[in-house]
């Protein structure tokens, strides 16, 4: 009796959780109490709900991920693609855009009528991320050689008035900046994309 | 005529909606696209230092700080805060498209006070949908919506109507175990306490009958007509507002005024649209 007394007195720490990630992919190798890590490198704390959903199977570990650059617990659901912003992403004018970090960069010459693409450095292309996210982790990823990155021309913020199109292999990007000559190029135009990576700018020169 | 539209805003500190942009993006639209004398704008604000940032004031003709109220309390005092003699109120998430003057005429003509009775989706279809207002149904209360309502300020039925309204919602709990106790709201919100103020009095048919306007365009989600559920509107269609202050949801035109409900539509470059535009009449 009296040890059931002391066992109601005891208060049991909430258990915290952890990841194991790799340093270089950002994929989560293992999901657990924190006392289970020790001293181990490459863990982030994650908050419980998540962590138990992983233990119990509701959440497939391969579908997590962490961005090693900042160092934050990801969900990478495979799913398709359906939101509008993701089939028809607008990109914003840097002018606009509180993006500092974009994963591809447009550089347009209204005048020349030329438009330059370029993938950030993280990724290996030539776009340099401003000076506050270096020294810069690269992440090692390999492109499936046939992804295409789609770009449309359009009326100023209507995607339904259509100029003119390009597209551009993703893996061209690597190592390498491509640029493209457009023949229909009015004054005022927005550019729009199938949204393959997460941050696009756009910059008018 | 004495005539203008009057806004309503308790904007809170961080992390609330911008209601104050909203609102100054509302008046730059008004002045975009109504005739003179139609386009006068009041706006009532908690504190007027939220509308210090904004380039360009004169789009409220008239700025009242009032702090007396919270939240939505403020809108069932639009009778009093008024400086105009007819006035609408509106919801400060809409946008204004073309001129809607004649709205204007047929109110001041013919009505005391006249709430709106029915929505449209953005593909002009009469909203049908019970999704968000299932404490009407239940409770059989007038269909009203109070985003957009046109009231005369000397009228005797604004003078019955506005004070009930400010009892229910003063009383949010006593009026809803009374009259709402078929399907009570999480929140007895403006809509709510309009409809129940109209049908305890019995003039609903008097302050909210058939009309074909205003046409609103309510960017509420599940009422979209879709056959989906769905939990944005943009997750599935897009709201592109050209440099002429047009406005195409999906590839739909949109000539009524659009209730667009997601705040983040008047983003900063939005707004300079609306600003260029009015810089430039």
């Amino acid at each position: 009796m009296e040890e059931i007394e002391f066992l109601d007195e005891i208060v049991f720490p909430e258990t915290s959780y952890m990841a194991m990630f790799d340093s270089v992919s950002g994929a989560v190798l293992a999901v657990g109490p924190t006392t289970a890590f020790g001293d181990s490198k490459n863990v982030i704390k994650i908050d419980s709900d998540t962590a138990e959903m992983i233990i119990d199977g509701e959440i497939n570990i391969f579908n997590c991920a962490v961005d090693v650059r900042n160092l934050t617990f990801e969900l990478i659901e495979k799913k398709t693609v359906s939101m509008i912003d993701d089939v028809l992403h607008r990109i914003i004018d840097k002018n606009w855009s509180s993006i500092d970090n974009p994963d591809i960069y447009l550089t347009v010459n209204v005048r020349l009528k030329k438009i330059v693409v370029e993938l950030t450095e993280e990724f290996h292309g030539t776009y340099k991320l401003p000076a506050k996210y270096q020294p810069l982790i690269k992440r090692n990823i390999i492109w499936d050689g046939d992804t295409v990155l789609n770009f449309y021309i359009t009326e100023y913020n209507d995607p339904n008035v259509l100029y003119d199109k390009f597209n551009i292999l993703l893996k061209d990007l690597v190592d390498n900046k491509i640029t493209i000559k457009c023949k229909n190029l009015p004054k005022k135009f927005s550019i729009y994309t199938r949204r393959v990576l997460k941050n696009y700018v756009l910059e008018m020169k | 005529m004495n005539f203008g539209y009057l806004l309503i805003v308790d904007q809170q500190e961080e992390n609330c909606p911008d209601y104050a942009k909203m609102a100054y993006a509302l008046a730059l639209s008004i002045k975009n696209t109504q005739k003179p004398g139609y386009d006068q704008v009041a706006i009532v604000i908690n504190n007027k230092k939220y509308l210090a940032r904004f380039k360009s004031l004169w789009v409220f003709d008239h700025i009242i700080e009032w702090s007396d109220k919270t939240f939505w309390d403020g809108r069932s005092y639009m009778d009093r805060l008024t400086p105009f003699e007819n006035t609408i109120c509106l919801d400060v998430d809409m946008i204004f498209l073309r001129d809607y003057s004649h709205y204007v005429d047929y109110f001041i003509e013919n009505c005391d006070l006249y709430v709106t009775n029915k929505s449209y989706t953005y593909r002009g279809e009469i909203v049908t949908g019970n999704h968000y207002r299932k404490t009407f149904e239940k409770n059989q209360l007038p269909n009203l919506y109070s985003f957009y309502t046109f009231f005369k300020n000397s009228a005797e039925i604004s003078m019955e109507f506005f004070p009930l309204v400010r009892n229910i919602t003063e009383y949010p709990k006593e009026f809803s175990n009374i009259f709402l106790s078929e399907h009570k709201p999480k929140i007895l919100g403006t809509d709510e306490a309009f409809a129940l103020s109209a049908k305890i009095l019995g003039i609903q048919d008097d302050i909210s009958y058939d009309l074909e306007f205003p046409k609103i365009v309510h960017l509420k989600p599940m009422i979209q007509n879709w056959p989906w559920p769905a939990e944005l509107v943009t997750h599935h269609v897009g709201l592109y507002l050209n440099k002429q202050g047009q406005l195409k949801i999906g590839n739909y035109s949109q000539t009524g005024i659009v209730h667009y409900v997601e705040k983040e539509f008047i983003n900063d470059e939005n707004l300079n649209v609306l600003e260029e535009l009015a810089w430039k009449k």
